[in-house]
Parts: C-alpha cells; structure tokens; sequence
C-alpha cells in the first residue's frame, strides 16, 4: 500500500514536470508580448521600472529562501539528534 | 491491516506484538516553534508584499516622496525605540538561556523584555498621535496611508506579541512555563523585532 501510494507521488510528480517542461517550450518557442506584465507597461520612469524588477525579485525568491531555510534548519537539527548517544546513555 | 506498532509517550513507538521497543522517534523541534515558524513565514510575505507596493508607489509620486504637505517622520525619535526593541528581543534571548539552566533566575530578563517591548509599542502610540495632530492620517496622501498600514499592522504584531508574553511569565511566575512554549513566543518576538529594523528602513527614509 505504501509502496503504491509511493509511485503513485512519483507518478505524478514526473507528468507535472514533464507537462510544466512543455508549456515553457511552447511559449519560449513562440515569444509574444505581454501585456499585462506590470515592468514592461505600467513603470512611468527609470527608478519605477527598477522598483518593479526588484519587487519581482524580491517577492519570487524570498518564499523559497524561507522554505530552504526552514528545511535545511530542520534537516540539521535532524542530524543533531540522530547523533548516537554515549554509551553510558543507551 | 494488523496494527503492530503503537506511541508509548511522546518519544518512542512500541512494537505491541513483544512490547519491545521498535524504534526511536525523537522530536527535532517543539511543535510550538515548529508552527510558530511556518506563521512567521506566511507573515514575513505579508510584509514583502507591503514592502513592495510602497518601494513601486514611492518611485510613481510625481511630487516627491513624503508629499510636500505632508509631515517628516520623526526618523530620529524612532531610532531610539528601534533600539528599546532591539534591547527587548537580546534581554528575551538572554533570559531563555538563563531559563534552561535555572528559570527563576529567567523572571527578571524575561520582565526587561516585556516592558522594553511595552515601551516600545506606547511611544510609537505617542508618536501616531503627533503625526495625527500634524495632519498625516489614512486618507491624507498615499504617504500616510502606506505609513499607517505597514506601522500599524506590525504594531499589531507586536501587542499580539506582548499578550502572549505576559501570559507567559505569569506561567513563569507559577514555575509552569514549558520551553516549548517559551520557544515558540521567542520565534513570534523575534520576528517581530527583527521585521522592525527593515520596516525602519524602508517606510521612514
């Protein structure tokens, strides 16, 4: 049961890989533009545009950087206490 | 389906079939700082999205940021209560390093932070109502909008904060506070304290 529900994850996890591959082939191989992308048409300035890339930025990475950061303090703190005890302690 | 295998405290799991134990299944973390962590996260986004609509609405005012009818901010004032929070949230680390070795002696850094943190939350008080005075309200300018919705969403932190901590050092008062629970307002504090110095520095300059 477990075994299943196992490849069943995997399963899924490579067709949404695989389909999320596609759809960016797709629409690298047909460039358009976008006109609801708020850097291209909404900045009035320079300084504006910046704002905008760097909010981008910002808003993209920063909820990944807090996952990563949350998994690798978990993954430590996992190695700290699966560290063999002492003799005198087992 | 046979159910071989069954929690015997909150450490290790027992093969019921021998009552011998199966295996070793230690905490990595509280549970209260575990989920006090993934609320800070959700609450960090909360900010940076703040954070990013101000940074895009600063760059779009034609007439310069603070409008030229609106009050300066009082950067200076601020700077001493940035470092009352500060000193709050070093007294609140202290004192849970003096907790795990003896928690009497935690009561009294455990008090500084809270009142540190009260001072901090009442001058800010005082500090809203002289820009209220001034002229600088909700409506006034996107200026003081977005003045009001950052400061004040995290001065609600920072109240839901202290609630939380004074309910626990009446805990430690009574000698009933556990380490989870205290490391778990720690998180909540020191997110709060460690969200101010960029807020600081994004809405006041």
């Amino acid at each position: 049961m477990r075994r299943w529900l196992r490849n069943a994850a995997l399963d899924a996890v490579r067709t949404a890989s695989g389909l999320a591959a596609l759809a960016l082939g797709v629409v690298g191989a047909f460039p358009e533009t976008v006109s609801a992308c708020s850097v291209c048409f909404s900045a009035k300035n320079e300084e504006n545009q910046i704002a905008y890339l760097a909010s981008t930025g910002f808003l993209t990475f920063l909820p990944l950087l807090l996952v990563g950061a949350l998994l690798l303090w978990v993954r430590k703190r996992t190695q700290d206490t699966e560290q063999p005890r002492s003799p005198d302690h087992s | 389906m046979q159910l071989s295998y069954v929690s015997d405290g909150p450490d290790k799991v027992v093969d019921i079939r021998g009552r011998m134990p199966a295996a070793r299944r230690r905490q990595v973390a509280p549970n209260g700082v575990i989920g006090t962590l993934l609320f800070v996260m959700a609450e960090v986004m909360l900010f940076a999205g703040f954070i990013s609509a101000h940074a895009v609405a600063k760059t779009t005012a034609l007439s310069g940021w603070p409008p030229p009818n609106q009050p300066r901010l009082p950067v200076e004032e601020t700077a001493v209560n940035t470092a009352a929070l500060l000193l709050s949230g070093a007294a609140l680390a202290y004192a849970y390093r003096v907790y795990l070795r003896d928690v009497r002696r935690a009561r009294v850094p455990f008090l500084i932070a809270l009142l540190l943190g009260c001072f901090f939350v009442a001058f800010q008080g005082v500090e809203w109502l002289s820009l209220l005075r001034e002229g600088l309200t909700v409506t006034s300018s996107t200026h003081g909008a977005f003045f009001y919705l950052i400061v004040g969403c995290h001065a609600l932190h920072a109240v839901a904060a202290l609630i939380v901590l004074a309910l626990q050092y009446r805990q430690l008062l009574l000698d009933r506070l556990s380490p989870g629970a205290f490391a778990g307002a720690q998180v909540f504090w020191f997110f709060v304290v460690g969200m101010w110095p960029v807020l600081y520095w994004k809405v006041y300059f």
